[in-house]
């Protein structure tokens, strides 16, 4: 099924949580905040959101900036 | 009687802030804080689209530096909202430089939208330092709606021109009882120490650092200016004379005989 990560197109699995999908791309708990569709979803909860289609995440972290 | 600069209930101990972007190299990063012995260090927030751009820049700031985040790329104030809360989310502390910018070529920033954005975020408890043009109106409803400091802007952003907009820059430090910040547009250390020297509380520098040929002794090149300009601020510079001469020498006792001057 498609979900949508910063602005993109991704292919997953069907049922995944968002915790596997983060975890399965490298991403850890302390180095980036995402959003759910709109919703800031804090680290402890990653595993309890099940993924559906269309669904939209925002994944973002510090950068250099001024 | 103790010079301190305080922001909000927070005493530091540097009015020198620093930037962390355009570094060349993150390696950079760690010995121009530590030269520059800023207090606050700002960093930006954006998309991560693998694991590795996720590398933490954190690793690279001080952990006895005040992080303050900014809202760069909101382009209006509910933009800014949403950024500031992702940025409190990283768990790094309630500090948001407000910059809320929709002109791509000067990246002057929108007052309207600032204050916007600095009162809904002081009402939810951040510490609000909004990023402004140096207009005294705007600077005022920005200390109505909570602001911790007000951050007017020396020049363009990058630009390394100075304080072009001085004259009102010294009207804010006259008529604002924050603190002016001065953010933006300070390209070299004696720039830095005129902002001091007018009674600015501190100055944000990045590109005059992050660029320098030798970033880490161009920061503390700004940390000596910074503290230089303070101390003559503090020991009341002499008076400017609009015509003229004054002689610093006696005008009488010279070695030869006739008139004096």
């Amino acid at each position: 099924m498609e979900i949508v990560v910063n602005g993109k197109e991704n292919i997953i699995q069907e049922n995944m949580s968002l915790g596997d999908f983060l975890l399965g791309k490298g991403f850890l708990p302390k180095k980036v905040v995402v959003e759910h569709n709109g919703t800031i979803i804090a680290n402890k909860h990653w595993y309890e959101i099940i993924l559906s289609p269309q669904d939209r995440l925002e994944i973002v972290t510090f950068v250099g900036g001024g | 009687m103790e010079d301190l600069f305080t922001i909000g209930n927070t005493q530091l101990q540097s009015r020198l802030l620093i930037g962390t972007g355009k570094f060349s190299s993150n390696k950079d990063m760690p010995g121009a804080i530590e030269a520059a012995a800023a207090k606050i260090v700002t960093v930006a927030l954006r998309r991560a689209d693998s694991a590795y751009e996720a590398e933490n820049i954190l690793n690279y700031i001080p952990k006895t530096c005040i992080l303050m985040p900014n809202t760069s790329g909101a382009r209006t104030a509910e933009e800014a909202v949403r950024i500031a809360h992702m940025a409190r989310a990283m768990g790094c502390g309630d500090w948001i430089k407000i910059e809320v910018i929709s002109d791509n070529r000067y990246l002057l920033p929108d007052n309207q939208e600032t204050i916007k954005a600095t009162e809904i975020l002081a009402n939810e408890g951040f510490i609000v330092l909004p990023y402004m043009s140096p207009d005294l109106m705007s600077a005022k409803r920005l200390v109505d709606a909570g602001a911790a400091a007000v951050m007017p802007l020396g020049a363009p952003i990058g630009s390394n021109r100075g304080l072009q907009t001085i004259e009102l820059l010294r009207i804010l430090i006259d008529e604002i009882d924050l603190p002016i910040i001065v953010d933006a547009g300070i390209g070299r250390p004696s720039e830095a120490a005129a902002a001091m020297e007018m009674g600015a509380a501190g100055v944000l520098v990045n590109t005059a650092i992050a660029t320098a040929t030798d970033p880490a002794t161009m920061a503390h090149a700004f940390n000596l200016a910074v503290q230089a300009g303070r101390s003559a601020y503090l020991a009341g510079l002499g008076r400017v004379m609009p015509s003229g001469a004054a002689a610093s020498s006696p005008l009488t006792g010279f070695l030869r005989d006739g008139e004096v001057l």
